[in-house]
């Protein structure tokens, strides 16, 4: 096989959801052995993707596929508040994935038992060398197969939609706070400090709540913008 | 992935968060009960009560115990002014000054480069004696002559301008930072210098993207959260 054909099948499998964005595409050996050609052609297949902007090579962390979802198409979003510099490419480092029980209070928010799942994953995104603390919290049941690496390359707004029931509306909650100590060593900032704490509710149609992310910056090093029309 | 037990503490704080969401007639019990509800260290329920007073969520007295707090809650929904914002609180205006001014280059991109003065209102909003917000606001004086003689004591800004000259936003975009109160500010709003205060920034169009005003608003940060609520966001792409 020709390594433009490699990269055809591998693109049509891309863009029919296959491997949906923000998903891990397999090894260069995975897929060495899954074509039966050369690494070299392999290679060059994936660099065709990487070159096309439809796969991301994460040093590290592998092969990505890239998100539908631009930081562009986010900005552009009317009646959402969004820290004015998101444009610019960031750094993920996740530092918390696991499992806990929901509890009585995301009992509430989720509208689901306290002792069913959540996932709690939290990473810290440097940008521009400013820091942002996340915490995705994401019920088991709509996310059955979760995988928090992506949301090293997908924004949290398009890996929330990868469940069985997809957000179409966005609650947001936007307030200073003070850094505590724990805040305050992630950010590397003082304590006490004002800090910008944003909740963001995404829900279904039904009004649902299928996922809650906590974002907290530096609130004197950070502005915000919004557009209404 | 692995399951992990939440912490004392975390549990104490989404306990509280519980009782404050649901808004129980009952008072939050103590810093006591707590422990002996929930079977966690007196010094678990401490660390909890520490994140949500970091937030101002509770404050914590001598003799009446935890007792969450209410923030004025701004709804950033859509074009609406301050006044309508605010509309469920019993608040006073009162107008501190207002002059006329050369443009400041730092406006030259929002105002028409033919005009050159522009009229500056000063304004405090108080609420039972709390001054609650401090903001400017300025206009092209060309196109809004009359506004230099006008007294906004507990007048609305923009109830004038439609009833005066049939004008309505249309447009709108914010940018919201954070500052620390000066001395000037903190006199203004009685509060401490250094208080944390969100400052907003507002540039509001009419008709075909006409320049109408832009304000500075500077806000206790204590005292205010806001929310915003985006109906179907992954529409963004018909909008082009």
């Amino acid at each position: 096989m020709l390594f433009k054909e490699i990269s055809k099948d591998l693109d049509s499998k891309i863009s029919g959801g296959h491997y949906p964005p923000g998903t891990s595409l397999p090894t260069e050996a995975e897929l060495q052995s899954q074509y039966q050609v050369s690494r070299t052609t392999i290679r060059k297949a994936v660099d065709q993707l990487v070159s096309q902007g439809k796969v991301i090579r994460k040093k590290g962390s592998g092969l990505f596929i890239a998100p539908k979802i631009s930081k562009q198409n986010i900005l552009e979003m009317t009646g959402v508040i969004k820290p004015s510099y998101l444009a610019a490419s960031d750094m993920v480092k996740i530092k918390d994935s696991y499992f806990r029980l929901v509890g009585s209070y995301y009992s509430l928010i989720f509208d689901i038992s306290p002792q069913e799942l959540l996932y709690n994953i939290s990473f810290i995104a440097s940008i521009k060398g400013k820091r942002t603390l996340e915490q995705v919290l994401l019920p088991l049941y709509n996310f059955p197969d979760f995988d928090a690496s992506c949301l090293k390359v997908v924004p949290i707004i398009e890996a929330v939609k990868s469940g069985k029931e997809k957000p179409v509306d966005l609650f947001q909650n936007f307030q200073l706070v003070e850094a505590t100590e724990e805040v305050s060593k992630q950010l590397q900032i003082e304590k006490n400090v004002p800090v910008f704490k944003t909740t963001n509710l995404f829900s279904t149609k039904d009004s649902k709540v299928v996922a809650v992310e906590y974002r907290l910056q530096d609130a004197l090093t950070t502005r915000y913008s919004v557009d209404f029309s | 992935m692995e399951f992990k037990e939440r912490s004392a503490a975390v549990k104490a704080q989404e306990y509280l968060q519980y009782l404050i969401q649901i808004k129980s007639e009952q008072a939050i019990p103590s810093q006591r009960e707590l422990a002996e509800q929930l079977h966690i260290s007196r010094n678990a329920v401490m660390h909890a009560l520490e994140r949500l007073k970091s937030e101002k969520l509770v404050s914590v007295k001598e003799r009446t115990g935890i007792v969450p707090n209410s923030k004025i809650d701004i709804n950033m929904l859509n074009m609406q002014s301050m006044t309508a914002e605010l509309k469920d609180k019993s608040i006073d205006i009162k107008h501190l000054s207002t002059e006329v001014i050369t443009k400041p280059s730092e406006l030259n991109d929002f105002f028409n480069s033919s005009s050159t003065k522009l009229i500056k209102i000063r304004r405090v909003r108080i609420n039972q004696n709390i001054p609650l917000t401090y903001e400017v606001v300025y206009f092209d004086q060309n196109q809004f002559p009359q506004l230099e003689e006008i007294d906004f004591t507990n007048k609305p800004l923009y109830q004038f301008l439609e009833k005066q000259y049939k004008i309505e936003p249309t447009y709108g975009r914010e940018s919201i930072s954070c500052c620390l109160a000066d001395e000037k500010q903190s006199k203004i709003l009685k509060i401490a210098p250094n208080t944390p205060l969100y400052r907003v920034q507002s540039f509001n169009y009419y008709n075909d993207d006409i320049p109408l005003e832009t304000t500075t608003q500077y806000l206790v940060g204590s005292q205010f959260k806001y929310h915003f609520n985006a109906k179907n966001i992954y529409d963004y792409r018909e909008e082009q």
